[in-house]
């Protein structure tokens, strides 16, 4: 993506005003690469999926910018498709989308198999028996349950509700995966398992999985690179074990430095303060009022993201060429 | 009742059994199921772990005394705090104080916060005069790093989520409590946040000699802090000792699955962590086992695991659920 500024633009009675939740935020992700997005909640990580996914829907608007995405036959601008021809012509195929909360979206009413039934039929033109038997070898090749599929989706545990809907969103076998927190409100066990098949299936696909958590510890169990998103912009972004053996933007460094982990006592700080408000964020870097090494310029113009180590990327004015 | 007598435990769960009737199964079952712990009457900080629907808050409800168990006995300082009337009722309320997940539904919205600590002080601790109340909550706040003057006149919205915690830190230490139960206190704060909260907890025990039930199921954060933990599985406390021993050198294959499985912030140990595990789809089945209720999902159950529930049994100080540690003819860890 190039570039891109959207946020949520919000009219009540009593007041109007932009949030500016993706600020300028360009990104590459390679096939082949599981791309991780980190941040604080609130950082703006949900808004820039549904912006990839051209999941745009008053109140959030896209102000400027693209989200290319190759098909294999040339790249295509997501955001200059209308809602529709998204839809039909890529939603699914080339991209798909695991919400966060997916495990909730499902229809209460119909059983398991009727949702794949759908997407088999829209997309692959499959009657329903077809339809019915292709999902059930699906869900085990996947390591699920067969009987999953006869499931109404309240019979089934949260864990393996998010299982289906991972499975749903990987079926058609897209080039390009976005997953926003699968497996947050999990236990750390099924979450383990859940992101074991997402990553298996990813590397049998050779697509790009787009992974969104807050969790580090996730991020550094699965990615391969890892941006870090702070107050709606991209302040760092390298190869995950570089990052967090030599996290260079100052926010970096005290959001790894203030994880407890097991085996260690030693007293640790928490980040001071708390992130600015979207609506009217403060000017030059969006970190500098709880950032230690706050200078004149810091709070005045904003950092270029600039490339200290080849592939590793801050912004931050202590590695800016003054 | 000032100073902390010798011998008497602080608090000991004795065969603690809640059994709810229309949980989400649509039948009976045992939310907590025959707990049994003891908290030495000293400074310390004791963690339950153990993953969601485990029964953790059920059991801080019962330890509250907002939940009466069906079988077994709470006894705090030696009196079953099941049975306390009038005055020693009110005593158990000003030594044991809780902490609640979601700060934000702790306080009504359309109060201002500062009267929720007018109030405890008046009522409870009972001052009266107004300028020591206020002095003395300024000096409570301190505790928690805030001041009179950040909370005055102002509303619950009007804090960040991390602040308005800290705020119910402080009602809770105003009774000067000897116990704090912290049902998930930090689970809605980012983690960058969270250890804020956790040093305000260790602060109150070094300087206040407060004791803290830390409720999480977060292992890390739990190591950070405690000095025992009590992990729980599908109502039952599965291992119990030293927090030390249980998380480096655990004894129940679930606390070993657990720790295998916790996602920690070092690329290093990736490997390890994408070998392959198998999830079941039987979940639902353990809340009602006849045997161990984790069997289903263990590498090593037999089939007595299956059909008996396991002892009791204590290895090196720790008391763990597990038939691979009982040795026919040795004595099940005692039952007080
Ligand atoms: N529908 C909405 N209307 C207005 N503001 C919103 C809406 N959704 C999210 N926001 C705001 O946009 C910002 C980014 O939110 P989000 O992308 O959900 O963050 P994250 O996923 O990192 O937690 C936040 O300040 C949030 O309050
Ligand atoms: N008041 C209640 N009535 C019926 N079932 C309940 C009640 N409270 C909790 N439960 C059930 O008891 C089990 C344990 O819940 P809880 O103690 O809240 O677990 P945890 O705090 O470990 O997540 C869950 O299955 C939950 O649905
Ligand atoms: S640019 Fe300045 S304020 Fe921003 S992170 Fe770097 S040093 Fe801190
Ligand atoms: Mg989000
Ligand atoms: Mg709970």
């Amino acid at each position: 993506m190039d570039r891109v500024y959207g946020g949520y633009e919000v009219k009540t009675y009593e007041e109007q005003f932009y949030v500016d939740a993706v600020s300028g935020v360009t990104l590459e992700a390679y096939e082949n690469e599981v791309l991780g997005i980190a941040g604080e909640s609130g950082c703006g990580k949900s808004t820039l999926l549904k912006i990839i996914y051209g999941y745009v829907k008053p109140p959030l608007t896209v102000r400027s910018g693209r989200v290319l995405v190759d098909t294999g036959k040339g790249s295509i601008d997501v955001l200059s498709m209308d809602l529709e021809e998204r839809r039909s012509r890529i939603w699914w195929r080339y991209i798909s989308y695991i919400p966060q909360n997916a495990m909730n979206v499902l229809n209460p009413t119909s059983r398991i198999r009727d949702h794949f039934a759908e997407v088999l039929r829209l997309h692959q033109g499959l009657d329903r028996e077809e339809a019915y038997r292709v999902a059930a070898e699906y869900v085990t090749q996947l390591g699920l349950p067969r009987d999953v599929v006869n499931a109404f989706p309240h019979q089934l545990s949260g864990g393996m509700r998010q299982r289906v809907v991972i499975a749903l969103a990987l079926i058609m076998k897209p080039r390009v995966v976005l997953a926003d927190e699968p497996t947050t409100a999990l236990d750390v066990v099924v979450q383990r398992g859940i992101l074991q098949t997402l990553i298996e299936r990813q590397r049998e696909l050779r697509n790009t999985l787009i992974l969104v958590t807050h969790d580090m510890g996730v991020h550094a169990m699965l990615t391969d690179r890892i941006a870090i998103m702070y107050a709606g912009k991209i302040v760092e972004i390298g190869r995950t074990e570089e990052v967090f053996e030599k996290p260079l933007h100052p926010y970096t460094r005290m959001l790894i430095e203030s994880l407890p982990r097991l085996g260690d006592k030693r007293v640790r700080k928490g980040l001071a303060g708390q992130p600015p408000d979207l609506r009217s964020p403060p000017p030059g870097c969006r970190f500098h009022p709880r950032c230690p090494y706050t200078t004149d310029r810091c709070r005045r113009e904003e950092p270029p993201l600039v490339e200290v180590e080849k592939g590793h990327w801050v912004a931050c004015w202590l590695y800016a060429k003054k | 009742m000032a100073g902390h007598e010798a011998g008497k435990p602080l608090l000991e769960l004795r065969g603690v059994t809640k059994i709810f009737r229309y949980g989400m199964f649509g039948f009976r079952f045992r939310a907590v199921d025959d707990v049994n712990l003891v908290m030495e009457d000293r400074p310390l900080i004791l963690t339950i772990a153990g993953e969601s629907g485990s029964g953790k808050s059920t059991l801080a409800k019962i330890i509250l005394g907002i939940h009466k168990p069906e079988y077994g006995q709470v006894l705090y300082r030696g009196r079953d705090i099941h049975r306390l009337r009038g005055r020693e009722l009110l005593w158990f309320r000003k030594e044991v104080q809780a902490v609640f997940q979601d700060p934000f539904a702790s306080f009504n919205p359309l109060k201002r916060v500062y009267g929720y600590l007018y109030e405890t002080v008046k009522n409870i601790v009972g001052i009266s005069e107004r300028a020591k109340i206020d002095a003395y909550i300024d000096e409570v706040l301190r505790s928690v790093g805030l001041n009179l003057d950040k909370v005055k006149g102002k509303y619950p919205h009007e804090f960040s989520g991390g602040e308005l915690q800290r705020v119910a830190i402080a009602r809770a230490l105003l009774t000067r409590p000897r116990l704090i139960i912290a049902d998930e206190p930090v689970s809605m704060l980012d983690a960058s946040l969270r250890v804020n909260i956790l040093n305000v907890f260790k602060r109150i025990r070094e300087e206040m000699g407060t004791s803290f039930i830390y409720i999480t199921h977060d292992l890390a954060t739990a190591y950070y802090i405690s000095d025992l933990i009590a992990i729980m599985y599908r109502g039952s406390v599965i291992e119990y000792g030293p927090i030390e021993r249980v998380l480096t050198k655990p004894l129940h294959p679930y606390t070993q699955t657990l720790l295998e499985s916790i996602p920690e912030p070092d690329p290093r140990r990736r490997s390890e962590w994408l070998k392959p595990i198998k999830l079941s789809g039987i979940e639902e089945k353990e809340f009602v086992a006849k045997g161990c209720k984790f069997a289903p999902r263990c590498p090593y159950a037999t089939k007595r695991c299956f059909e008996e529930p396991p002892p009791e049994v204590v290895v090196n100080g720790v008391r763990v659920r597990c038939w691979l540690y009982y040795v026919k003819g040795s004595s099940p860890a005692e039952k007080r």
